[in-house]
């Protein structure tokens, strides 16, 4: 019986007393053992749910198991209903149960594979196995066939929470204010903004009678507070609506306001938030002025565009949020009686996806293509009236894919995923195009062609099909442009891309070891793109990967070419992100080149 | 029946005072109730987009949600003023950023204003008509004029060229709250579970649980707070979110797969069982607490065979809860689409009734004019055990096609586009596929009054809507058969066309007073017409209406289809009761008899019946 157990980890939470792990006793042998697993019910009493049962799910079986139990840091004692999660590296096996009355769960059947783990529980903090800081990635388990990887426990801890109350101007309560918590996180783009603490329902919290709020669950750490008052009725209110001001007191809402009171975010005070403690928060909506926005929409030949459906999109610090939005009337005309001061982006989109209503269709001839726009506009209390909005049916952007094998296979076969090249956006953040990406667009016919219909913005062309197969290149009129934003708002068309998918993929893995040569186990290694030219999107080449219990790192299927590679004992989500660090990190990290279908051994010294 | 409610008391023609129970009110400044560990969250509601557009065209009330395409943006302006002022009812203090809704009845007027500080508001230039007025403001209860009595119709405003209605006044009563603790058999909070006041109400003739105001939804310690309700009973339910069920969901760990079924308080499955929780007004119950009980789920499989006897590949699979009430059609599961082979599977069922709905979903949309989906609605009762080889046959249903005719007096031409044709099942739901149908436009009528209706099957009943102001339906014919209150058998196989829906602009007028028994002009209450023929009572008849006097009195209904009549006034009588045919029969002693015909209006002098 073999048995790797790793050393059991002191976790060095900066912020937080409690112990917050995924710990790591995994023992994992190769035939079931007895033990605590033994005396859980035996599958046959239940029988496993089917796998397939899903339909969604074809996944792969076989013979590796899964196990371990939960409980709660604080008490010790076994924790209910938990959430157990599973996926396998390569996206075959996504799974996912419900620990029983002892906190036991088990996934039988389990191919081989790189699984990562995640334990959810409301109330406390969601855990990824080997996750031993608030915001760092988990670390994948690698499971052989007929592995039995047990004792994979969790000791969830209770998650900070953030009371409080919101008033108006003159401390009255004020019911039905969602209250976010937010931090601030690097975007791949390098920009610092505020993202949602998380998204699950337990995160925004809305104010009750008495104006009060409670969000819990929270990792350790330091949060924005946003309040938002939201009357959706009243924002909608239908075509007709008319908003009549108070003329002593024309404020008939309120902005988003963050604590301890600004409708700015940049002079929000964050609140520290602790496991298992609770901070309180209170303060007062900023009155403000609700403005009218109203205007007509045509599709790109002139006609009302009836059966579209225009939802509005606020910006707030560096992120969305979809508010709601109304159907385009009968002769094009909408109104949305009452918008907050800010940011926005009106989106319209065609309720019906290609066909259009079946009004506007005369039998006979080919319907209409869904048009869509994108309209950003800002608002501080005056009436927005007259907005002619005209929608498009964007680029349509096609070409033909071939296939470069090396397996069998001349071109990939079978599978759940069609397979299909897509338009994904090259900058993400609020500026982003809000186009047309349904499933059926994009899909890879018998000749290998393919049609894009409705791209916008500036776009990039990635592919989605069965496992084994990646993007190798897209080149159009001879220049390679797999990473080179295509902005398709002015063009109409961009036809004869040539597109080659590939089975041959690159493989990057190794071990850490510390200034005195020792092996590491824990780390986190990040790999940047090195010297890579303007104008390039870098996101392809960026990797930030945790070793699995073994100590060993792997990453596969990044494009050929120059790499900087350099590990450390944490990173915080979105960290690598940062400008900053990249640069002064870079010069301490291992350069290497990679080349095509290459597979390499890099082994690192961890950076201190 | 309810109708002796006394927690609201009319003081004043117009302003709603509070009665003695209000002293159990708790000061809203107190703090919280649930012992100071911070408040239950009030709405679920998250921030994320309100409707994927994306969703809109299988999605059941989608398009629907804002009303049909709108006649005329623009509201029409005239001279009249309304104006008034809304204070507290505990404090008489007055309440800022109330917001008042002034809405023409025609709903061609639709105006919002907001309170100022000395909680004033103020309508001007408003067109002759006549409204009706709503004002609400979170955590109080939400009223219209004229209304003394929870769960009654306000009373209309007439308002004439150049008047002005001043001291429109509200005293905004609190609202109720229901709060407690909710937790799993072992006694451990339950969070995120959405926790919802329900009562019961007349709807389509029957008694059925109804939401009442927003549901609250449990935190991490289990507490929920419901607040804003009017005084009355409640059912109170707690339902697991599907979320807390999504890695059970996704399968393949070794479990045993319990969940937790809606249960009632005071922590039972069977809504029979459920114990009421009776609120006074402004009162605050917050001991309501209970524990949810665990239920194996269970997995539905089977198969879907279409109409021609081949496997049906390519539908959707969609579980709902039979009874309404609820947060309207769900999916336990996910989306659950049938196999290649025509097999389905749907995990984790929680025991209860359900109605499973297979829908055929179109693989090009733009052939949808001439292709007939297939589809089927099952009602399917789960019990904890598995339901394995489901059979489940299709039908295409039947499409109907048919045009609205005009039958005018005055020669006026309207347009016609914008009128709503609907199949309803005689107890006054869509199927499945009408829902669907009609967010893709089906039933809708063009210009030239045709309109067509696709996958209909069984007893249904037509139904239309969004008809142009001063017109009413006279009458549905098919198969030279008068279907306009009666439901049409539409058997598989058989394409109808034919359908014709008549409006007429020569609309009945009815008016009246009614008198105290001391003989004095009485100018709070309610008059219930309905037809001396009670084959013709029921949920959705034409001939049942109730109405509420205006300002001055007075109660007028128009359009009612000429018939034999009865008509009685009360003194409060709660929404939706005239739908029940036991009260009408009740109230069919003390009524007057009359004709109403199109010819000739109708005035009616009516005396306030003595209590019911």
């Amino acid at each position: 019986m073999q048995s790797r157990t790793l050393a059991t980890l002191t976790l060095a939470l900066l912020c937080c007393s409690a112990v917050l792990g995924a710990q790591a006793t995994p023992q994992t042998t190769g035939a079931p053992v007895p033990g605590p697993a033994a005396q859980r019910p035996q599958p046959s009493a239940t029988p496993p749910r089917d796998p397939n049962g899903n339909p969604n799910a074809q996944q792969p079986t076989g013979t590796g198991v899964i196990r371990g139990r939960v409980t709660a840091a604080d008490s010790g004692v076994p924790v209910r209903r938990a959430q157990v999660r599973i996926n396998s590296a390569e996206g075959r096996v996504t799974q996912g149960t419900n620990t029983d009355g002892d906190g036991l769960y088990e996934f039988p059947k389990l191919p081989a594979g790189r699984y990562t783990i995640t334990v959810s529980r409301s109330g406390y903090v969601n855990l990824q196995f080997g996750q031993q800081r608030p915001f760092e990635p988990g670390k994948p388990l690698q499971l052989s066939d007929g592995e039995v990887a047990e004792k994979i426990d969790f000791a969830l801890p209770r998650g900070g929470v953030i009371t409080g109350r919101i008033t108006d101007e003159v401390g009255e309560p004020i019911a039905g204010v969602q209250v976010m918590a937010m931090r601030y996180q690097y975007t791949p783009d390098g920009q610092r903004r505020l993202s949602p603490a998380n998204t699950g329902p337990n995160f925004s919290g809305g104010t009750n009678d008495l104006g009060q709020f409670r969000i819990y669950g929270l990792m350790p750490g330091s949060y924005v507070l946003s309040a938002t008052s939201r009357d959706l009725t009243m924002m909608m209110g239908g075509p007709n609506m008319t908003v009549v001001n108070s003329t002593t007191d024309p404020n008939n809402g309120y902005v988003t306001t963050y604590y301890p009171g600004t409708p700015n975010p940049d002079e929000a005070q964050a609140l520290a938030v602790t496991l298992g403690q609770e901070a309180s928060a209170f303060f007062s909506l900023v009155p403000a002025r609700m403005s009218r926005v109203s205007g007509v929409v045509r599709t790109s030949d002139g006609r009302a565009a009836s059966g579209y459906f225009i939802s509005l999109r606020t910006v707030t610090a560096g992120m969305n949020a979809g508010v709601g939005g109304t159907q385009v009337g009968a002769d094009g005309t909408f109104r949305l009686a009452s918008v907050p001061p800010g940011e926005h982006f009106l989106d319209v989109q065609s309720m019906f996806g290609r066909g259009g209503p079946m009004t506007t269709s005369t039998p006979g001839s080919p319907p209409p293509e869904p048009e869509f726009a994108s309209v950003p506009f800002s608002v501080s209390g005056q009436d927005i009236d007259g907005l002619v909005i005209t929608t498009t049916t964007g680029t349509t952007i096609s070409g033909h894919v071939s296939f470069e094998a090396t397996g069998a296979t001349a071109r990939p076969t079978g599978g759940p995923n069609p397979m299909r090249l897509f338009a994904a956006q090259a900058d993400p953040g609020p500026g982003a195009y809000f186009g047309m990406n349904t499933a059926d667009n994009g899909i890879v016919d018998e000749n290998g062609r393919f049609q894009i219909r409705g791209a916008g913005g500036r776009i990039v062309l990635r592919w989605s099909g069965p496992q084994g197969w990646f993007l190798k290149s897209v080149t159009m009129n001879g220049t390679d442009i797999t990473d080179v934003p295509l902005d398709v708002r002015a063009s109409t068309q961009s036809t004869d891309l040539e597109v080659v998918v590939t089975d041959r993929q690159t493989t990057v893995s190794g071990i850490v070891k510390d200034s005195r040569g020792q092996p590491v186990k824990d780390y986190v290694v990040a790999i940047l793109p090195d010297g890579l030219k303007e104008g390039i999107s870098a996101s392809r080449f960026i990797r930030i990967v945790r070793p699995d219990q073994n100590g060993q790192y792997k990453t596969a299927a990044l494009p050929p070419g120059a790499y900087v590679a350099f590990a450390v004992e944490t990173l915080d989500q979105g960290g690598l992100y940062d400008p900053a660090y990249q640069q002064e990190m870079k010069p301490r990290g291992k350069g290497f080149r990679l080349e095509d279908g290459q597979t390499l051994t890099l082994d690192l010294q961890l950076v201190q | 029946m309810p109708l002796n409610t006394r927690a609201l008391v009319a003081a004043g023609a117009l302003a709603l005072a509070v009665s003695a129970s209000y002293a159990q009110q708790t000061d809203p400044q107190a703090g919280n109730p649930g012992g100071g560990r911070g408040g239950a969250r009030g709405s679920g509601q998250g921030p994320g987009p309100l409707v994927d557009p994306a969703q809109l065209p299988g999605g059941p009330g989608g398009p629907g949600r804002t009303g049909g395409p709108p006649r005329d943006n623009q509201a029409p302006k005239g001279t009249a003023k309304i104006s008034g002022r809304v204070v507290a009812a505990d404090t008489g203090r007055p309440l800022r950023r109330a917001q008042i809704r002034l809405t023409s009845t025609d709903a061609r007027a639709n105006h919002v204003a907001t309170s100022d500080n000395d909680g004033k508001y103020a309508f001007t230039d408003l067109a002759a008509a006549r409204y009706r007025l709503q004002i609400s403001k979170a955590g109080y209860v939400t009223l219209e004029y004229g209304q003394a009595h929870p769960f009654e119709a306000g009373k209309p405003l007439d308002i004439a060229d150049g008047q002005a209605l001043d001291k429109i006044d509200f005293s905004l009563p609190r609202g109720s709250v229901i709060a407690g603790r909710l937790s799993d058999e072992f006694g451990d909070p339950i969070a995120d579970a959405s926790v919802q006041a329900m009562r019961y109400q007349f709807v389509n003739g029957q008694r059925q649980l109804v939401a009442a105001g927003r549901a609250g939804t449990s935190d991490d310690i289990g507490q929920y707070r419901i607040f804003g309700l009017m005084p009355g009973d409640y059912v109170v339910r707690a339902t697991v979110r599907d979320n807390s069920m999504i890695a059970a969901v996704l399968g393949g760990g070794v479990e045993d797969p319990s969940g937790y079924p809606i249960t009632y308080y005071p922590g039972t499955t069977d809504v029979a069982q459920a114990q009421s929780v009776t609120v006074a007004l402004g009162q605050e119950m917050n001991s309501v607490a209970f524990s949810l009980v665990p239920a194996r789920l269970a997995r539905l499989s089977g198969t879907v065979i279409d109409s021609q006897g081949h496997t049906l590949s390519g539908a959707v699979v969609l579980v709902r809860p039979a009874t309404g009430g609820g947060p309207g059609p769900f999916n336990v599961g996910g989306g659950n689409q049938v196999r290649g082979d025509g097999s389905f599977t749907i995990n984790n069922v929680p025991p209860g009734e359900y109605t499973l709905d297979v829908q055929q979903r179109p693989r090009d949309l733009a052939n949808l004019g001439t292709t007939q989906l297939e589809f089927a609605s099952i009602p399917i009762t789960v019990s904890g055990s598995d339901l394995t080889g489901l059979t489940i046959v299709t039908t295409a249903g039947v499409s109907v096609s048919g045009r609205v005719v005009l039958q005018s007096q005055k020669t006026q031409s309207i347009s016609l586009r914008g009128i709503q044709i609907a199949a309803m099942s005689p107890s006054g739901g869509q199927s499945i596929m009408g829902i669907a149908g009609r967010a893709l436009g089906g039933g809708r009528v063009s210009n030239d009054g045709t309109f067509d209706l696709r996958g209909l099957a069984g007893p249904q009943r037509i139904s239309v809507s969004n008809i142009p102001n001063g017109w009413v339906l006279k009458s549905i014919t098919l198969e030279s058969e008068d279907i306009t209150d009666t439901p049409f058998d539409f058997k598989t196989g058989r394409n109808l066309d034919g359908l014709v829906v008549t409006l007429t602009d020569q609309l009945t007028d009815l008016s009246g007073t009614v008198s105290d028994s001391r003989g004095q002009a009485a100018k709070d209450y309610v008059v219930v017409i309905f037809p001396d023929d009670s084959h013709l009572w029921g949920g959705q008849s034409r001939f049942v209406k109730t109405s509420r006097p205006n300002q001055d009195g007075t109660f007028d209904i128009t359009g009612l289809p000429p018939a034999r009549y009865l008509a009685v006034a009360l003194d409060s009588l709660e929404n939706g009761a005239q739908s029940d045919p036991a009260v009408l029969e009740k109230l069919r002693p003390q009524a007057k008899s009359f004709t109403l015909t199109a010819s000739q209006p109708q005035t009616l002098k009516l005396e306030l019946s003595a209590s019911q």
